[in-house]
């Protein structure tokens, strides 16, 4: 019965905090009822307008961004009236003049309006009862489902705002660290009741917390009050010991870091691979670099990766960035906000959702700034430890950063043990390969060196001992140490003695990782305060662990090994299901939480933390990271849990152009329901249709329309990318430009950059792309996060060169200014698509030297972004480089890695005939070169080819079959060719198309007609500005000894 | 004997620092100041991180802020290619925020405080001549103040007493690097229009600042090299004024002309950065008289509060002797250098107006890292929040200083 009708007035209660839901007299309204997402949108949006009544305008602005007052009305009417449905009240809403008001006259509480109330209430009185009500009535964060939404992020912050206030008011500071763990106010009040109650090791765990919380923020420390009151405690900030500034035995890798430091000073910074057995002595190594670095005035950053820690993605570059900000907090004064921002959000570990947005290129863009920023002055020295246990997406950000510091006077450090992931390996190879690094490996200490060091740190061994410790160490000089020292205590097992309940508690803490807080020592000794605090004292002054910045860590990843290598196989799986249980009660991050689980075989009680790791992770662009995650758990997934995790892995792949996506999102189908089912089957068509799976994709958009839901944005995308793939240019067109303002609005990225690419797939078709990329960047002037998004979706086909009639110098000028903005918009793929055009134009001008340089850096800026078709495009276009260097070996080489890449990138259909035309000329003889042709005919089979780019295979393919005399086939890819060129007049492949023919007229036995057309082909190539081609032309002709035609 | 252990000549921000500082730690000082508490002087206003940081070790912020200066939490900077950068101030070393106090507010406060800490401020004087010891050594000064002609001996003078130092002039102070650019400035101040924060705009051939400061006032400068202003100011000034905005930052001219209350202009013709020798037999020189660059940096005021504490550490140490006490003024003069080094060179390529907007970029990073370098440096130095207890008079001040 609708209300408006009705004899009875009902109460309705609205809850946007914590949640959204309407509850009419007692019913909540149904879930089902909001599938609409604008119809929510719009009553949630009302709801927060005082009395709940705003102008049309400012309705149309929220949800319709960009479309005029004209455009939306109808729109303003039907979401009125499907909220009138869904509220089952005629008069929900009423339109009148130029107004728009929610349920007006009715009886409503919206839970905002009662906080705001209690608020100003406790705010005036002050009184402890109404504080706690207010507070009581703060039921979570604004609309949290809604993070996304302009219009809600002002009254979110408003409200959390008030709310803290209240807390503090109230005195309730562990609530207030719930929602900012770096509040110093809340830490220090804690700390000082805690000091009143004389309990001095409950203050300084809880000064640990506040260092811990404000090692995840940039440039963040404890204040000078705060550090006044530390000094009280007689707790003095934990500084990190140094180590090994006097190394015995190491001259040559001091001699290494100098020369290394000299020539960065000089503006050329690189890359230390250092490299060695557990216990050589890397990280002494890392120390003396620290301790020339300082010496030298340099500033200087240090982050350690940790094998079992899971921590979050990048987090071992970004501490090496942290711990710089730290020392030198006013870099921060240069830093501009939105890098800050980058930086912040990937260091602060906190849960984000992933919006399908690719944010790692902002942040790569990010911490490289702060790097020149830091590097600025004398120079900059970033250490990174124990490479061999970080996570991808560091190795990524590494490999970047590496390549940055080329040009600047920066030191990289980079220490790990002989074995490394592959993807480490691949950094190293490249780095080395580009000069961007090179490789210090360090051998065991001679004996002679051993001896030295036996004397200098324990003169007191005989003879016979320091023989039995050179015997036994195998010259790796923890191994030494750590014997001298046990056989000077009279122990020689070369493990420092603990007690057995010692021993256990660190056992436990081992599989923590390498750094552990006071709390969760507490935690995991199984014993009481005292007690714990106890074995801490013992492990201290064994010297098993040591303090770290905040709380403590082993002294040697050797010692943690030991003390995990010791744990009986019998108890290691229960010690590490209690390990679990116990870290998981005393909290800690999503990503950690998932990785102790999955350690301990628990992994149903992993997949909630994976859940959230993942969503970060992919936010953060660390697709390969949540791949891992995901296939760890997925198996042990609840009902519940399972379609999340299968559609996450769906985005994921399809994050990183891998074509099992498909099958990922096939699997997810079955197990969604409502909007997420319509918007799985959405992204699973547009997936299948970009691997060439068009009878997947069809059956999946199979009665599949908008209904005004979040499912819309994807479903008329996929309906675009369908209709473009099956041909039909002209309805791609239509739908793309006539998508509605919910799909154009940056606020949803992935539906966003989606549309851009389809928009960008069919103006290149049409031939208007350079045109429609020039316009949408001018509109992406200044708008931080749409800027990003449009290189992303046009750079992904965009990867051709303008092979119209504008000079190459002007691309090239055009490119640096393209390549100087996307740079300063932290659009990664921006500045590898200009290079990458930059090297081109410069090919085919004739400048190798250039071609080169910005090609190979093209390459390196698409794999480090994750950029396939990028990559492959780059190195195609460096294997012709290498070609006309005379290197068709090397071209070869390229085109063999690239083809794989191209197979499955979003713009297969250029790339493969590209790829197949070069590998085609650069075949070392004839009867190879005519294989490739079939080769290539039978991979690229009668799957769509874009009409333009078919001609670079075509025309290889063509000349190829003349000169082996197969003069049918050369016919008909000459008419593919000349298909093509007809389309696109005016191109220098019209002059590729004349020499093909001068290859069949020779074949024909039409020399006049070859030379002829040598002749056209030599002047096109001319006027093209290709001078390399039009060589080979002349060459051909001269060789083929015909004589030119008079005139 | 000595009447006092210092005379600083000059009582604007790096003199009345330096005594405030001395006569805080005991010393017999004495200022001697041309102007009366409420003159005015050409000045970009604004303190970066380091002078705000030095005011709130010395325990002045607090006056200034009571004062009703305005809080700076955010800058902008703006290049000729038409992007403009944002960056928050973030709370660091116990400085939440950036301040650009009026000059009268600033010089007077800091020469109240000293006074308050026991120097003796000689207001309205002009020092009319140094005297010397047999040997050449300085003893003291001449003055001439409305109550008559004086002499002032003190074991150490230092001249505070500017760009055109009379100090350093007297005693031949040599000039150990000099600049070659130089900015010719116009600066107003300005009411009625929005500013949140500094903004440095660097556009072609010409920057401008815009600084807000007391009283809802914006100082709004621009500058260009000599030549270019001369030019222009054939026009007139309010011409140059409008075309140099202009030219610094689209809309700017526009932004400005929108202002309801607008002070007389007032110009700078420019001069090139200087750096003397900083100390000798019984003197001494801070602030500009010792270290004179180009205002483009707007880095002055912050320059003088960090060199009013070097250089009254080094006098202080000086006076006990030893190793340390013979080097104190030497290493004054090695860290004022040191820690001014890429700030310098960074501030003379910025006053050469011929920078493009990445080297503009380039130059901005020089100038953040370097006065990173410097917040580093000072907040490693002990509060002198007030008098140290059980201070004592220092002996014979400056006298082992400098052979």
């Amino acid at each position: 019965m609708l209300q408006g009708k009705g004899l009875a007035v009902v109460s309705t209660r609205i809850q946007l905090l914590g949640g959204f839901e309407v509850v009419v007299g007692d019913e909540p309204v149904p879930v089902e009822r909001w599938s609409r997402r604008q119809v929510a949108t719009f009553v949630k949006l009302l709801a927060l307008a005082p009395g709940r009544r705003l102008h049309r305008e400012q309705v149309i602005d929220a949800l319709w961004p960009g479309a005029s007052v004209h455009e939306a009305g109808p729109r303003l009417h039907k979401v009125a009236h499907y909220t009138r449905r869904a509220l089952d009240d005629d008069d929900a809403v009423l339109l009148r003049n130029e107004s728009v008001a929610l349920l007006p006259d009715r009886d409503i509480e919206v839970d905002v309006d009662t906080f705001r109330s209690l608020a100003r209430t406790a705010q005036t009185s002050l009184r402890e009862a109404d504080i706690a009500a207010a507070v009581s009535a703060y039921s979570g964060a604004l609309l949290p489902q809604d993070l996304y939404e302009i219009w809600a992020e002002s009254p979110r912050e408003e409200l959390r705002t008030t709310y803290v206030g209240l807390l503090r008011e109230a005195g309730r500071w562990d609530d207030v660290l719930s929602e900012d763990p770096t509040d110093e106010e809340a830490h220090l009040a804690l700390i000082r009741a805690d000091l009143e109650r004389g309990d001095v090791r409950a203050a300084e765990r809880q000064f640990e917390r506040l260092d811990h919380a404000l090692l995840r923020g940039l440039g963040t420390r404890p204040s000078p009050a705060a550090e006044e009151l530390r000094a009280r405690l007689a707790s003095p900030p934990r500084e990190s010991s140094s180590q090994g500034v006097h190394l015995v035995g190491r001259r040559a890798a001091g001699d290494r870091l100098r020369a290394a430091m000299s020539q960065a000073e000089s503006g050329r910074g690189t890359t230390l691979l250092v490299s060695g057995p557990p216990g050589v002595g890397k990280t002494a190594v890392l120390g003396l670099a620290e301790s020339l670095a300082r010496r030298q005035a340099w500033r200087t950053g240090r982050g350690t990766a940790s094998s079992v820690e899971g921590p979050w993605p990048y987090a071992t570059v970004l501490e090496a960035f942290a711990d710089l900000c730290r020392q030198h907090p006013a870099l921060l004064d240069g830093l501009e906000d939105v890098y800050y921002a980058e930086i912040e959000r990937a260091l602060s570990g906190k849960d984000v959702v992933w919006s399908g947005e690719s944010g790692h290129q902002r942040l790569f863009v990010a911490v490289a700034e702060l790097m020149r920023l830091a590097a600025a002055g004398r120079g900059l020295l970033l250490l990174v430890d124990d490479l061999q246990d970080t996570d991808e997406a560091s190795l990524r950000l590494l490999h970047y950063l590496s390549r940055c510091a080329m040009t600047e006077p920066v030191l990289i450090v980079v220490a790990h043990r002989p074995r490394i992931p592959e993807t480490a390996r691949q950094v190293e190879e490249s780095l080395v390969r580009k000069g961007a690094g090179s490789r210090l490996e360090l051998a065991p200490l001679e004996a002679k060196a051993v001896r030295r060091l036996l004397t200098q740190d324990f003169a007191g061994l005989d003879e016979a001992r320091v023989d039995e410790i050179v015997d036994a160490s195998g010259g790796l000089p923890f191994a030494v140490l750590e014997l001298a020292r046990s056989l000077q205590e009279g122990d020689a097992s070369g493990v420092p003695a603990l007690s057995l309940a010692t021993t256990e508690t660190f056992q436990r803490l081992a599989l923590l990782g390498g750094a552990f807080s006071t709390d969760e020592i507490l935690a995991l000794a199984h014993a009481s305060e005292d007690d714990a605090y106890g074995q801490l004292e013992e492990a201290l002054t064994t010297q098993v662990v040591e303090p770290a910045e905040a709380g403590y860590r082993f002294r040697h990843p050797l010692l943690r090994e030991r003390l995990v290598d010791a744990i009986p196989s019998h108890r290691r799986a229960s010690t590490l299901r209690d390990v679990a249980e116990r870290m998981a009660a005393l909290g800690g991050s999503p990503s950690r939480l998932a990785h102790l689980f999955v350690a301990a075989g628990l992994y149903s009680r992993a997949v909630p933390y994976a859940l959230r790791a993942i969503e970060t992770s992919g936010a953060l662009g660390a697709y390969r990271d949540a791949l891992t995650m995901i296939d760890a758990v997925i198996d042990h997934a609840s009902a519940e849990e399972l379609p999340r995790l299968l559609v996450r892995r769906g985005d994921l792949l399809q994050a990183l152009g891998d074509p099992d996506a498909v099958a990922a999102y096939l699997e997810a189908v079955p197990v969604t329901t409502g909007t997420e089912h319509r918007v799985v089957r959405a992204r699973l068509a547009r997936a299948a249709t970009l691997a060439g799976e068009m009878d997947v994709a069809i059956e999946a958009m199979s009665g599949l329309e908008p209904e005004g839901d979040a499912a819309d944005g994807a479903i008329l995308v996929a309906q675009g990318h369908l209709a473009f793939f099956s041909g039909d240019v002209e309805g791609a067109w239509e739908i793309a430009n006539d998508v509605g303002a919910e799909v154009r609005s940056p606020d949803d990225p992935m539906a966003f950059v989606n549309l851009l690419t389809l928009q960008g797939l069919v103006a290149h078709s049409r031939g208007e792309w350079f045109e429609r990329f020039r316009m949408e960047l001018r509109r992406a002037r200044g708008r931080q996060r749409l800027a990003p998004a449009l290189f992303d979706a046009h750079l992904c086909i965009a990867e051709y060169l303008l092979y119209g009639p504008v000079p190459y110098q002007e691309v090239i000028d055009d490119a640096e200014q393209l390549l100087a903005q996307a740079d300063r918009s932290g659009a990664l793929r921006g500045v590898a698509f200009a290079r990458a055009l930059i090297g081109e134009a410069a090919m085919l001008m004739g400048d190798l030297e250039r071609a080169e340089s910005e090609l190979t850096e093209a390459v390196e800026l698409h794999h480090d972004t994750d950029a396939a078709a990028g990559e492959a495009h780059s190195l195609q276009r460096l294997a012709e480089v290498r070609l006309a260097q005379g290197d068709a070996a090397e071209a070869r080489r390229l085109l063999q890695r690239a083809l794989p890449l191209a197979r499955w990138s979003v713009v297969a259909h250029h790339l493969m005939h590209r790829i197949y035309g070069t590998m085609i000329t650069a075949a070392p003889n004839r009867e190879t070169a005519r294989g490739i042709v079939d080769q290539a005919q039978a991979t690229l089979g009668d799957r769509d080819a874009c009409s333009f780019c078919v001609v670079m295979f075509a025309v290889p393919a063509a000349i190829t079959c003349a000169d082996v005399g197969d003069l049918d086939h050369a016919r008909e890819f000459i008419e593919i060719g000349a298909f093509s060129t007809d389309r696109w007049p005016g191109t220098a492949w019209t002059a590729a198309l004349e020499e093909a023919r001068a290859h069949l007229a020779l074949a024909e036995g039409r020399s006049q007609d070859a030379s002829a057309l040598l002749d056209q082909a030599v002047a096109g190539f001319e006027a093209a500005g290709q001078p390399g081609d039009a060589t080979r032309c002349r060459r051909t002709r001269e060789a083929l000894a015909v004589e030119p035609l008079p005139g | 004997m000595s009447g006092y252990d210092v005379v600083v000549v000059g009582g604007r921000v790096a003199g009345a620092s330096t005594a405030l500082l001395l006569a805080r730690a005991g010393a017999r000082v004495a200022v001697v100041e041309r102007g009366g508490p409420d003159r005015d002087t050409v000045s970009t206003h604004a303190l970066m991180r380091a002078g705000v940081l030095q005011l709130a070790r010395w325990g002045v912020l607090d006056r200034v802020v009571a004062a009703g200066t305005p809080p700076v939490r955010h800058t902008v900077f703006g290049y000729p290619d038409g992007e403009r950068v944002g960056v928050s101030i973030r709370g660091t070393h116990g400085v939440e925020a950036l301040y650009a106090p009026r000059r009268t507010l600033l010089d007077r406060l800091l020469l109240d405080l000293a006074e308050e800490a026991g120097a003796e401020v000689h207001r309205r004087t002009d020092v009319v001549g140094l005297t010397r010891a047999t040997g050449g050594r300085l003893t003291g000064v001449l003055t001439r103040g409305r109550s008559g002609d004086a002499e002032l001996s003190a074991d150490l003078v230092v001249g505070a007493d500017g760009l055109r130092s009379t100090v350093a002039r007297d005693v031949g102070a040599e000039t150990v690097r000099r600049g070659r650019a130089a900015s010719a400035v116009l600066y107003r101040y300005l009411r009625g229009f929005d500013v949140t924060g500094y903004e440095w705009l660097y556009g072609d051939r010409a920057a401008a600042g815009l600084i807000p400061t007391n009283d809802e006032a914006t100082c709004v400068f621009v500058s260009t090299t000599p030549v270019r202003m001369r030019q222009l100011l054939r026009g007139g000034r309010e011409e140059a004024f409008t075309r140099l905005l202009r030219a610094s930052a689209p809309g700017l001219d526009e932004l400005v002309g929108g202002a309801t209350d607008r002070s007389r202009m007032r110009g700078w013709r420019g001069a090139a950065g200087l750096v003397r020798r900083s100390a000798g037999p019984g003197w001494a020189l801070v602030g500009d008289a010792g270290y004179y660059k180009d205002p483009i940096s707007a880095h002055g005021i912050t320059d003088a509060l960090r060199d009013a504490e070097l250089l009254a550490d080094a006098i202080l140490a000086s006076t006990a002797g030893g190793h340390e006490g013979r080097h104190a003024m030497a290493a004054y003069q090695e860290t004022r250098d040191r820690l001014s080094h890429s700030l310098w060179h960074a501030t003379e390529e910025v006053a050469g107006y011929a920078w493009d907007a990445p080297r503009a970029r380039t130059l901005m990073r020089a100038v953040s890292a370097s006065m990173s370098d410097e917040v580093d440096h000072l907040s490693r130095l002990p509060l002198r929040t007030g008098s140290a207890p059980g201070t004592r008079t220092p002996a014979r001040v400056g006298a082992t200083s400098v052979a």
